[in-house]
């Protein structure tokens, strides 16, 4: 069963590693970035951020339509990281075939050239606030989380249309 | 050799100001912090790496899951410098006060920082 479906730049590492592994008891982390994926040394690296007791996988976009599958059937805890609006889009379009309460978890985007500051931890381009209306018109909830200690904040509180 | 003491918040300018506190101000040590939303740790990283790389530098990081750690191991395919995760005040008090490190004298000293934490009670029952 996937538990949550987060969109971190950083993808894996301490705060998926240390606090939601357990408060979610995950069984396993899949990364679907193909920078990582097609990097045998950025994968080697996300392994040593991963809890011992959990599997990682990390998978290219193109690849993920299989093992969400998979994943939406098991009766074991996943959590699906992407590193960007556009590749949570992808993975939404698929869950979207098996369900209709699909819910986006922002675990946090930094800044990059043409982004605007939104919290201290999240930074968003105009493109990924066009792909964010479209998610929401979509029926999709979007939350604002780092870890899960913090208030669950719907993104559109920080926007407006 | 240069020291770069590198970790989440506040923690690592607080143990720079820890070691100023027990030994006095150095030069040779820099500080870098991963704040939220901040990517500049990178620059600052990819800076030292370049303006140093003649020198024998030693990064520190406090979490072997975090972002800076995940870097400078990325880092490490092409760039040659010492990388320690998970470091304490022991160890860092220890290395300062070492000029030229090997892989086999780094690896004793980080056995014998790991000895500093202790759970007391059990010190106290030995007494």
């Amino acid at each position: 069963m996937i538990k949550l479906l987060r969109v971190d730049d950083r993808l894996l590492h301490g705060q998926v590693s240390l606090f939601w592994t357990e408060y979610l008891n995950l069984s396993k982390i899949i990364v679907i970035n193909d920078e990582a994926a097609y990097d045998d040394f950025t994968k080697m690296i996300l392994n040593f951020a991963k809890p011992k007791e959990v599997i990682l996988e990390v998978i290219a976009l193109e690849d993920c339509e299989s093992v969400i599958d998979e994943e939406f059937n098991s009766e074991e805890n996943s959590i699906i990281i992407t590193g960007n609006m556009v590749d949570v889009q992808y993975v939404c379009n698929l869950l979207k075939r098996k369900s209709s309460n699909i819910d986006i978890n922002i675990g946090g985007l930094r800044v990059r050239p043409n982004s605007i500051k939104i919290t201290d931890f999240l930074y968003l381009s105009p493109e990924d606030i066009h792909i964010i209306f479209e998610l929401i018109d979509d029926g999709i909830g979007i939350y604002v989380r780092r870890v899960p200690k913090d208030e669950n904040i719907n993104v559109i509180k920080f926007l407006n249309r | 050799m240069r020291y770069i003491i590198t970790g989440h918040g506040y923690y690592p300018k607080g143990i720079v100001n820890t070691l100023t506190f027990l030994v006095g101000k150095r030069d040779d040590i820099d500080v870098i912090a991963e704040e939220d939303g901040n990517n500049g740790y990178k620059e600052e990283i990819d800076r030292i790496l370049n303006e140093y790389k003649d020198d024998d530098l030693i990064f520190f990081t406090d979490i072997k899951e975090g972002s800076i750690n995940q870097y400078l191991m990325k880092k490490l395919k092409d760039h040659s410098f010492w990388l320690i995760t998970g470091y304490n005040i022991a160890l860092l008090l220890e290395l300062l006060f070492t000029p030229e490190v090997t892989k086999e004298s780094l690896n004793e000293t980080i056995a014998e920082a790991r000895k500093q934490m202790v759970y007391v009670k059990d010190l106290l029952s030995e007494i």
